[in-house]
């Protein structure tokens, strides 16, 4: 490497130990930050596969490509891959790995095996899911429907099911590891009021974890053995409710929702402040929605049953609960933009995938409004309005917050920049294949296209053809900074400390950070986001 | 570090706070032996969230149903 010949690399978690054996039985969260990274990155691929396959099928009306049997399995692997193998893990495991220990000035989570456990055990569920699919995968939709699941189809649910119920204990220890971290590791002065928002908005991510995450394992577990042993459980032949299954799958599923968005909002609550050298407008407002997101998040689960034949008078009180969701919703929204308000902003790319969270997640949330009324709800039940809706929420939201903050740490990560240019360049071309792939389908399911179909009316092409086109750009956006972060890990020009000027614990030791994070254990003196007090970076000063 | 309800409800003698250092039984990312055992019986209290929801989901449904 070009820098030895200069100084000799001081020792950092990367260089202490080499050899798989360290990697594979390490207990140091940010190596098993980088496991996850290394893993969640293959379902990612994986997943997106899957979806290209969809889009490509659905170029043309007819079926030509795959047909009906074949189609379900694709979207439901989809799902299936993106859900429970990327997104949930994305940035409580990766970025929140890494982080929540450095943020609060600990030296590792409160129980470092338990957190390689937690990775060991997404690593089995994933070989097992990965063996669900080599040999024909299932054909359920990931959300598992009864009585379909359970009485009528011929593919493998159980052994689905059974990767995911694995998964579900990968998060459960996560989250409980978070917890007990935030609560008992902070360091001397690290105060709850001083807790950056990304630490704030993973205690509620974890409480989640700790809540909902068992009862999708149930859940599953009652499917497995109402199909393996004919329980009767949801089977309205034997005294079951297949209504039951829906109400305790979107307990756990609705509440997964903010698992994958919360999180992201952390990531978009360090990145503003830092490009637009602010305090950030509100702490203790977006704080507390973190939490209220998180307790809300539990009381709407109904609102995907309006159709189901659930009584009117509760489906009022869930629509009138999703609707309250938009309260601290919009005061993180109005929260971020209130710190943007007259500050010079700098556009490098973690600001780019921040600002792109923000306008997705607003279009994503305002037509959760739209699907949380009653009447329209009927109108656009299982149309592509709904696909429209949650991907605006999970891709434009969460994996955007996922990429803008994984670029924000990566000097952090690697000890390296990445490429600016490049990287503003994929976040371009992300947000633009972003819209092109998903604002078609609102208007398509607008007009009443249904998901899960493998064929359409001709009518629909135009709309169809755009939304694949936009899958492609999509595609690229998403391969570059794969490419680019592997460049930069050898050629990249190395990182400072700081490379930002940000604040945060985590930018006051080196990068990368040695294994037990700090030389001595910090003490915190400040309030968090003390941006009038940190100089900005010249060269990290991007011309507006 | 604050106390709250949950922390130790008896004191660890001072002798063991002391010996820190050179306690074995302190793992490394711990910066004394009070703050280890209050990690540890947080994490199990916690450990019953997930419990209590995970078989209180089975036999709800159980119950009524069988």
């Amino acid at each position: 490497m070009a820098t030895t010949t200069i100084t000799a690399e001081r020792e950092n978690y990367l260089n202490q130990e080499y050899g798989i054996k360290s990697w594979l039985l390490t207990t140091d969260h940010k190596r098993i930050a980088l496991l996850y990274l290394l893993s969640i990155t293959f379902f990612f691929f994986l997943g997106g596969f899957f979806a290209l396959l969809i889009r490509l099928e659905l170029l043309t009306p007819v079926g030509d490509l795959v047909q009906a049997d074949t189609y379900n399995k694709l979207f439901t692997m989809h799902g299936q891959v993106m859900v429970f193998f990327f997104l949930i893990p994305s940035i409580p495991a990766v970025l929140g790995n890494f982080l929540v220990p450095l943020m609060v000035g600990a030296k590792d989570l409160a129980f470092p095996r338990i957190n390689l456990l937690s990775w060991y055990l997404i690593i089995g569920a994933g070989t097992l899911m990965l063996h669900c699919i080599l040999t024909g995968g299932a054909d359920t939709g990931w959300t598992f429907y009864t009585p379909f699941s359970t009485a009528f189809s011929n593919t493998k649910v159980i052994e689905a099911g059974l990767a995911i119920f694995i998964a579900g204990f990968s998060s459960i220890l996560t989250g409980l590891n978070f917890v007990v971290t935030v609560h008992r590791m902070r360091a001397p002065g690290m105060t709850w009021s001083r807790l950056p928002l990304f630490i704030w908005s993973h205690y509620a991510t974890s409480i989640i974890f700790l809540l909902g995450t068992p009862v999708l394992a149930i859940t599953l577990l009652l499917v497995i053995f109402e199909r393996a042993f004919h329980l009767g459980i949801f089977d309205p032949t034997r005294g079951g409710d297949p209504l039951l299954f829906q109400h305790l799958f979107w307990f756990y599923s609705h509440p997964a929702v903010y698992i994958m968005i919360l999180p992201a909002m952390g990531v978009v609550s360090e990145i503003i402040p830092c490009f637009t050298r602010k305090r950030i407008f509100g702490y203790k407002a977006i704080a507390t929605a973190s939490i209220g997101i998180a307790v809300l998040g539990f009381l709407v689960w109904a609102h995907h049953m309006f159709v189901a034949g659930i009584s009117l008078y509760s489906a009022m009180i869930f629509s009138m609960f999703s609707y309250l969701v938009a309260v601290p919703s919009g005061i993180k929204v109005f929260n971020w933009t209130a710190t943007m308000y007259k500050a010079s902003i700098s556009f490098s790319t973690p600001m780019l995938y921040a600002l792109g969270f923000i306008g997705l997640f607003t279009m994503g949330g305002l037509t959760g409004l739209f699907v949380a009324a009653l009447g329209v709800n009927v109108q656009v039940h299982d149309t592509y309005f709904i696909i429209a809706h949650f991907h605006y929420i999970m891709v434009g939201g969460a994996v955007m917050g996922y990429l803008g903050g994984l670029h924000f740490w990566w000097p952090k990560i690697s000890g390296r920049m990445y490429p600016e240019g490049w990287g503003r360049l994929a976040a371009l071309i992300v947000f633009v294949g972003f819209n092109l792939t998903f604002f078609p389908q609102f208007i398509l399911g607008y007009l009443g296209m249904p998901r899960r179909y493998w064929q359409y009316p001709p009518e629909f092409q135009v709309l169809n053809v755009l939304s694949t086109a936009g899958s492609t750009i999509l595609a690229i956006g998403y391969l570059l900074p794969m490419v680019y972060f592997l460049w930069s890990m050898r050629y990249g020009k190395v990182a400072e400390a700081n490379p930002w000027g940000a604040a945060g614990l985590e930018w006051k030791t080196s990068s990368p950070p040695p294994t037990f994070n700090f030389e001595q254990t910090p003490k915190v003196t400040w309030e968090a986001y003390n941006y009038e007090e940190i100089p900005a970076p010249e060269e990290a000063r991007v011309a507006g | 570090m604050k106390r709250s309800p949950l922390r130790r409800r008896r004191a660890l003698p001072d002798s063991l706070v002391m010996a820190k250092a050179r306690e074995p039984a302190l793992q490394h990312h711990f910066a004394d032996l009070g703050q280890q055992r209050d990690a540890s019986s947080l994490g199990m209290w916690l450990f019953l969230a997930p419990e209590i929801m995970f078989f209180g989901r089975m036999l709800a449904p159980i119950s009524q149903f069988r």
